[in-house]
């Protein structure tokens, strides 16, 4: 290994863009709260790439992602009544997402069933079709890789990694302290790292 | 492959404090294990790099009416009121019953001659020359006469399309493929919100809080015009070819829209154009204001103001009763009504095409509008309607005469009760007797049966989707027990071939607590794992 420069140290990573304000959320939040069905529709018309997104992180490809983003909402709805704004909305939609997620994986995970087995092509090319065949490509091993992992660890793996959250968010998301948050990102590395190595592996073998 | 625990992976992200950074750094140097563990995370990073770019292909339009639908659900719901409130009710009841108990027993006050103010009449829109129109919160397909309330969802199929007459006097087309809420259907108050599809509008001269169409994050605020609003996902259009409109935009921006022009805007690039009206959108707008004329000249006689109106401005109501409950039909009988492609109709043919009165039933009831409802009508004056559908009161065609005394004993929920009802055996001696009330009610239930015998088979061929909407209906319906029961099941077994564990689960667990004694018990358990 090569000598490299020093580095500064990044402890959280920077969030990707989620193109909305946190002000223009609560706001909507606000109207919601007072039954306002436009805010409600807004507020999916907003979010909900980023739910779908998160979502399909979460649990890979899956037949039955409309029916988790579905889920997702008609929870956010219930929740939001209670929602008191000690959170960032973005750290509360989260939070929703990796319920609805851990249910779903835990309910897989009792079918013992293959679940992303026949299903056609879920990834969207996009414009670049160079860049998307890479990406699709990526996807499919790292969602395989991610099915070797338990569900928390996954959840947490997949928002640090995928998603861009520091510790400390995800430790406010999934309702744990942080040093288990970490504890289980560093697991969840270890686990996904001889994963993919064993996928790359058998891929290229004839 | 060997692990010593190392923090790679944070090693490789540069996550590190300095001294921990160097540590490693340096033990890379004697460690080949660990130098080989890193060029794998490194390719895993890589991976993950490229992956965070996917995201997944969804039906879009799909999951919106779908999520859609939850929420009109969820928010009817929630107007139920908890039962801790239903509690405070009664509480408040029980001290109002006291606190009359005491007052009444004290010697009688002055009594108070104003007369009790009525509250307006809750005011209906009504459907016409509906073609593929379904209701989404009502569950069906719906017909011509239909009334509607603030917070239904229309939608129409690719090829169908419907007007709707609205309280407030004006109209609106509904083009094919699209999904609109009234989400405020009053005399004085509506707004329209487009989810997806086109709507044209002429809107009556009628004062008023405000007419508003919302789609897409645009608003459109009118004034007495014909415009015409397109939202197909990521451009939302506004054609007027009269008056004027006020669009709001997103950004907070407002602009004004002349007759003429159409505005074009992108909801990706929040960009805003103008341009010419499209003959297209031209021809629906006139289409739309012909039918309002024909319409006007209809209700011009057709209507009869209701109580709590004002000379000036009364609150109308149709003198041929309309359907109060949505006239809805199964799946199987939508499946059966051919529904063919809208044709454009010209603005001179629509003056010729049967008016709402003769699309009615020919059922009639005869009603006397007292003095005091309507100073042009004079007591006792005789006007024609039909009467209310409710399920409860479809009688059997054998037994006709039931109208004679259901309607007075009927619950005071609309104007037919609140006015006197001659009955049919009056009505026989002073005219020719009444043709009796046709049903559809063994109809139906012979075609629920065929209905889930195609359930049954669609489900063996993976198809079927499409029955779950009548299934429900079927399965809500307690007092055909082994029927609703199957239903239930078929529900839950659809959901599971189509792989949607969740719907299924509900399913069963509906189908456990439903018919705990079930036939179709065993099955439930094993699939809840119980």
């Amino acid at each position: 290994m090569s000598a490299e420069a020093l580095p500064l140290p990044r402890l959280v990573p920077t969030p990707p863009p989620t193109g909305q304000s946190e002000a223009r959320l609560l706001r909507l939040v606000d109207r919601i709260k007072k039954d306002d069905v436009l805010a409600f529709e807004e507020l999916y018309r907003l979010t909900r790439d980023d739910v779908a997104r998160t979502l399909f992180h979460l649990v890979g490809q899956r037949p039955d992602l409309e029916d988790m983003i579905q889920e997702t909402y008609l929870r956010l709805l219930k929740a939001v009544p209670g929602f008191r704004g000690e959170s960032q909305f973005r750290t509360f939609l989260y939070r929703v997402c990796s319920n609805v997620a851990l249910m779903n994986l835990r309910w897989w995970r009792r079918r013992k069933e293959e679940p992303t087995a026949e299903l056609p092509d879920f990834i969207d090319v996009g414009e670049d079709p160079e860049r998307a065949a890479q990406a699709a490509q990526a996807s499919r091993l790292v969602h395989r890789a991610l099915e070797q992992l338990g569900a928390k660890k996954r959840i947490v793996f997949v928002y640090h990694e995928l998603c861009g959250m520091g510790p400390e968010e995800i430790a406010q998301i999934v309702g744990a302290s942080y040093n288990t948050v970490r504890s289980r990102l560093h697991h969840a590395r270890l686990e996904f790292a001889v994963a993919l190595k064993a996928l790359t592996r058998v891929e290229v073998s004839p | 492959m060997i692990s010593h625990d190392m923090q790679l992976w944070a090693f490789a992200s540069k996550e590190l404090e300095l001294g921990e950074h160097r540590f490693i750094q340096s033990h890379l140097d004697d460690c080949p294990e660990c130098v080989e563990q890193l060029a794998a995370i490194q390719i895993a990073k890589e991976a993950l790099e490229f992956a965070r770019d996917a995201k997944p292909k969804l039906a879009w339009a799909r999951t919106d009416e779908r999520v859609g639908a939850m929420v009109e659900k969820r928010l009817a719901q929630q107007a139920r009121r908890p039962m801790f409130v239903r509690l405070g009710f009664v509480g408040g009841f029980a001290v109002a019953a006291a606190v009359a108990l005491f007052v009444f027993t004290r010697p009688p006050p002055a009594v108070d001659l104003t007369p009790p103010v009525e509250s307006p009449p809750e005011a209906w829109a009504r459907v016409d020359r509906a073609e593929g129109l379904s209701l989404v919160n009502g569950g069906g397909e719906i017909v011509d006469g239909t009334e509607l309330r603030g917070g239904d969802v229309l939608r129409t199929s690719l090829i169908g399309r419907a007007f709707v007459h609205l309280p407030d006097l004006s109209h609106v087309r509904v083009g094919g493929g699209s999904q609109v809420t009234l989400t405020r259907s009053q005399a004085d108050d509506v707004a329209l919100t487009l989810e997806r599809g086109s709507v044209a509008v002429r809107a009556s001269h009628q004062a008023r809080k405000g007419f508003v169409v919302h789609t897409g994050g645009v608003s459109v605020f009118v004034v007495g015009t014909v415009f015409g609003v397109a939202n197909d996902a990521e451009v939302v259009e506004v054609s007027v070819t009269e008056g004027k409109v006020r669009v709001e935009l997103p950004n907070g921006d407002s602009s004004f829209v002349e007759p003429g022009q159409r505005l074009r805007f992108d909801t990706r690039t929040q960009k805003s154009k103008r341009l010419k009206v499209t003959a297209a959108g031209e021809r629906e707008l006139r289409e739309v204001a012909a039918v309002a004329d024909a319409t006007a000249s209809v209700e011009g006689r057709a209507l009869v103001p209701a109580a709590g109106g004002t000379p000036s401005s009364p609150p109308m109501l149709p003198a041929q009763g309309t359907p109060r409950t949505l006239p809805r039909i199964s799946p199987a009988e939508a499946r059966a009504r051919q529904v063919t492609a809208p044709e454009p109709i010209a603005p001179d043919e629509l003056a010729a095409l049967p008016k709402i009165v003769s699309e009615q039933p020919k059922t009639e009831v005869i009603v006397e509008a007292p003095a005091d409802v309507w100073p042009s009508l004079g007591g006792g004056e005789v006007i024609r309607g039909v009467p209310p559908r409710r399920e409860a009161e479809i009688a059997p065609a054998s037994a006709p005469t039931e109208w004679a005394s259901a309607p007075t004993a009927a619950p005071q929920e609309d104007e037919w009760a609140a006015l006197p009802v001659k009955s049919v055996a009056k009505l026989n001696e002073e005219e020719a007797p009444v043709a009796p009330a046709r049903t559809s009610k063994p109809l139906a239930t012979d075609l629920e049966a065929i209905f889930m015998q195609r359930a049954d088979d669609a489900l063996t061929r993976g198809e079927c989707d499409r029955f779950l909407l009548g299934l429900e209906d079927i399965a809500q319906d307690g007092q055909r027990s082994t029927r609703s029961e199957f239903a239930r099941v078929l529900r839950a077994r659809c959901f599971d071939s189509q792989l949607r564990p969740r719907q299924a689960m509900n399913e069963y667990r509906k189908y456990v607590d439903e018919y705990p004694k079930g036939q179709y018990l065993a099955e439930a358990r094993h699939a809840l794992g119980q």
